[in-house]
């Protein structure tokens, strides 16, 4: 979607203004709140404004708030006529009305402190002007479901989901044209981005309910209790998340004291766990398997630590002594992985032996690393040889698919470059300093490959130095 | 795999009552408490992982909901007996079916203990609701289950080894405090307070929510704590496999700068640095060029601020980086300026690391080593440490 206009979005936000305006004034006309429907609502919406607060937002994945469970307890606490002074046969009809103004609990969500101290008005006028049309609709929806007095947990149940479906609904409806305006990023995608929410907010609006429900027994002293777990439950796992970032950014720098030893390798784990990454997206991995997938190509070379650095940095062809103590670096490498418990099953990731392909097995974990290091290896400057252009090195795995690589994750690498549109090769690692200028003859794999006796010599085409 | 074999035909056993008595009693209360004991069971396999690798099932919470059950018109009653069943049979049947983790001390210590926080928790319920001559109002319930509650995760805690310090460095406080919470809230939605009327099972599964995401989140914080600790292992391992420290020296000196920072009383936390930088001293050898002193070995301070140097950019690894400035600092005679703690967990990985570099492990050497470090000049070793080292060896 192109950019609109500002005075677009400016209209588009003003119309939403009025039309809550309109909706807040009907619902306070037509309500006639006693002194603890009153209480009720200012509890709950002093809860409110600080309960957004306390929203996580996951690295990936959508903001998780406890914001729904609070209107939904106002909606219920209000529609059920137990605040409405019982006289008259308008009762159910008076509950409904009051019911729909919970809305202000939600309005209140949308209060956001940022916005107030960065004097973002229209932010804030937008935010709590679609959240209480949303409030409104799931009230008038759960009193049309539950009407007052009715007191049956099935039913509860029932009339629930409507009314979490109906607020996600006009949240997300009134909300997605602002950002797609702003941001000029396409509606639809902007849909599927927060398509959880309608599955994420029946857990909030059933304890809602039952928030409700104690409230309207017990009072505001419901309100630690309830606050209490989930506090709990939130802080914990703010922290579960700082824990695994402070984690990765440690594999991270103790990957980077390695490349410090090789310095022909700088960046190598690094894109190594990038590529890995492609192929496990490609193949359709699970989110748990594609982090286990990057820590274990992150951390393919970690035995190098254990090999001296004047035989890493050799310039020239290693004998054969040499040779062994460098390749003993694999075993290192797998024996290392070993001892850490959920990277235990890609360990032989870390191993040379999965440098030929010999059918299908359960763990392509090995397979894909062994693909991804060797492709790095070819489009990378190693200290025996510049680097090779992209589709020499596609060649080179194409060629090799079946013998020694595995062809779907062959498939797989080529595709997810391909479509990417990323570039690797020669000319894109100008920034590496070299000490001693590298050859430029030699396919290699995995960094050892035409060191490695075993291996069959491989059909080097000619290479043009670099200009 | 015998052990979850167990677990499941226990659970599946304890279901099947629950199915009978619903089949053979449809509306009467046996269904009820049957469901309550079944709740039992199954929330003493699951619970928070502390910090310290412990653990601490949901019991508590579901016994609230059982003395609400059947304490709700004070004692003495027909309920008393009812409670008594209920709670003897969920907690013989989680002596079979308790995981591993919640046997730490033995497998019927739990039962016991949660036996004797159920009877105190009920006798404090009915009590106080049998003062107020069986009323049944929002205050009378809610002194009544506050007792309950009290009585209940009190005694859990009495029956747990922690010291009151471990206990909140391992969130055992937040567990506590979210288990209480929950109950008290699972146990007032079970059934209405007054006359209003109850969400039953319903109210208690959908409290329960908050506090399996609590559970979830502690089991997420413990993964990733337990990987840290296994790379850290991992990571400790290199120098000896490379030949540039003893094999197990890292697992000794860390073993042995624990024992001694317990003995010199050092805060949870400062520990836990010591015990990092004690695996990880020697990495930052690796990472010396060896082109450089090729055949000769690196300066000890040089390696310790090369690892320093690694581990302060690391988001968490910085507070072990600190004690092995420290200890770097200290062999150059330039840590005058350090907080004293700081300056006692370096002086403990010094005493350690040296003390094993002359034993290497060998229970024989250790008088001599000892000896030998009490002969070094008196600025080279904190006495205290060292005294601190001959009670932990001896």
């Amino acid at each position: 979607m192109r950019h609109l206009p500002q005075r677009w979005l400016r209209s588009y936000v003003t119309a939403v203004a009025v039309v809550a305006a309109t909706a807040a004034l009907l619902a306070v006309r037509s309500a006639h709140p006693s002194r603890a429907a009153l209480g009720a609502l200012l509890v709950l919406a002093v809860v409110g404004v600080f309960a957004e607060r306390t929203a996580i937002e996951p690295p990936q994945g959508l903001t998780i708030s406890p914001g729904m469970m609070l209107t939904m307890a106002a909606i219920f606490t209000l529609a059920s006529g137990q605040l409405v002074p019982a006289h008259g046969v308008m009762w159910s009809h008076h509950a409904a009305a009051l019911a729909r103004c919970g809305a202000f609990v939600a309005a209140a969500e949308g209060i956001w402190f940022p916005h107030i101290r960065k004097r973002e008005f229209t932010k804030l006028a937008f935010n709590t002007s679609q959240m209480f049309l949303a409030g409104v609709a799931a009230a008038s929806v759960f009193s049309w479901l539950y009407p007052a007095g009715t007191q049956s947990p099935p039913r509860f149940l029932l009339a629930a989901w409507p009314t979490a479906l109906t607020y996600a609904v006009i949240n997300v409806g009134l909300t997605v044209p602002v950002v797609a305006m702003a941001t000029g990023r396409p509606p639809r995608e902007l849909v599927k981005e927060v398509r959880p929410v309608y599955l994420q907010c029946l857990p909030f609006a059933l304890i809602g309910g039952a928030f409700g429900w104690l409230y309207l027994q017990l009072g505001a002293i419901v309100v630690p209790l309830v606050a209490v777990p989930i506090l709990i439950a939130r802080q914990t796992f703010m922290s579960s998340i700082q824990l695994r970032a402070a984690y990765e950014e440690t594999l991270r720098i103790l990957v980077k004291a390695l490349e410090e030893k090789d310095r022909y390798t700088a960046g190598h784990a690094g894109r190594v766990a990038t590529y890995a990454q492609y192929i496990g997206e490609e193949l359709g991995f699970s989110a748990a398997r594609l982090a286990r997938l990057r820590y274990a190509a992150l951390m393919h070379d970690i035995g190098k630590l254990v090999v001296p650095n004047h035989l890493l940095n050799k310039p020239n062809r290693l004998t054969a002594e040499e040779f062994a103590v460098v390749r003993r670096h694999e075993d290192v490498s797998v024996e290392l992985l070993g001892m850490i418990d959920f990277l235990r099953p890609v360990a032989p990731s870390a191993s040379g032996d999965f440098s030929r392909y010999e059918g299908d097995t359960d763990a392509l974990e090995p397979y894909i690393v062994a693909v991804a290091d060797a492709y790095d290896a070819m489009t990378s400057t190693r200290s025996y040889r510049r680097a090779l252009p992209r589709a020499v090195a596609y060649e080179e795995l194409r060629a090799r698919a079946g013998t020694q690589f595995h062809p779907r994750c062959v498939d797989a690498l080529i595709a997810a470059i391909e479509r990417r549109g990323v570039a690797h090769g020669p000319g894109l690692d100008d920034d590496e300093v070299f000490v001693i200028p590298p050859p430029s003859l030699g396919t290699g794999s995995a960094g050892l490959g035409d060191l490695a006796p075993s291996l069959p010599v491989a059909p080097v085409p000619p290479i043009e130095a670099r200009p | 795999v015998t052990d979850r074999r167990v677990r499941l035909a226990t659970v599946g056993a304890a279901g099947l009552a629950v199915v009978v008595a619903a089949a053979a009693d449809p509306h009467g209360r046996i269904p009820g408490l049957a469901a309550l004991g079944l709740i039992i069971l199954l929330a003493e396999l699951v619970g928070f992982r502390l910090g310290d690798g412990s653990f601490v099932p949901l019991a508590p919470a579901a016994v609230l909901v059982l003395i609400r059950t059947t304490a709700l018109r004070g004692a003495p009653h027909n309920d008393d007996l009812r409670f008594l069943v209920v709670i003897v049979l969920a907690e013989l049947l989680a002596v079979a079916a308790r995981p591993p983790a919640a046997c730490a001390r033995g497998r019927w210590q739990p039962s016991f203990v949660r036996l004797a926080g159920g009877f105190a928790g009920f006798a404090a319920y009915a009590l106080v609701v049998r003062y107020f001559d069986g009323g049944a109002d929002r205050d009378v319930t809610l002194l009544a289950l506050s007792a309950a509650t009290i009585a209940v995760i009190g005694i859990d805690l009495l029956g747990r080894p922690h010291r009151w310090a471990d206990l909140v460095h391992s969130g055992g406080v937040r567990a506590y405090a979210a288990l209480a919470a929950s109950g008290m809230l699972m146990a007032l939605a079970a059934h209405g307070v007054g006359n209003s009327p109850a969400m039953g099972l319903l109210g208690v599964a959908l409290f329960a929510v908050p506090l399996l995401a609590a559970s979830y989140s502690f089991a997420q914080v413990d993964a990733v704590r337990r990987t840290t600790a296994q790379t850290i292992r991992a990571l400790s391992v290199v120098p000896e496999l490379a030949n540039l420290a003893t094999t197990g020296h890292a697992d000794r000196v860390a073993r042995l700068a624990g024992a001694i920072a317990d003995h010199l009383a050092l805060s949870p936390s400062e520990r836990i640095n010591l015990e990092h930088a004690a695996r990880l001293h020697h990495l930052g050898h690796v990472c010396i060029d060896d082109t450089d002193v090729r055949g000769g070995l690196a300066d000890p301070a040089d390696v310790t601020e090369t690892t320093a140097r690694m581990l302060r950019e690391t988001g968490h690894l910085a507070e072990a980086a600190r004690v092995l400035d420290a200890a770097a600092l200290h062999h150059r005679g330039k840590d005058a300026s350090l907080p004293p703690e700081t300056r006692l967990a370096a002086q403990v990985l010094k005493v350690a690391s040296d003390y094993d570099d002359l034993t290497d492990g060998d229970a024989a050497r250790q008088t001599a080593a000892i000896e030998s470090l009490y002969a070094a000049p008196g600025y080279v070793y904190d006495p205290r440490v060292l005294a601190a080292l001959e009670l932990v060896t001896a």
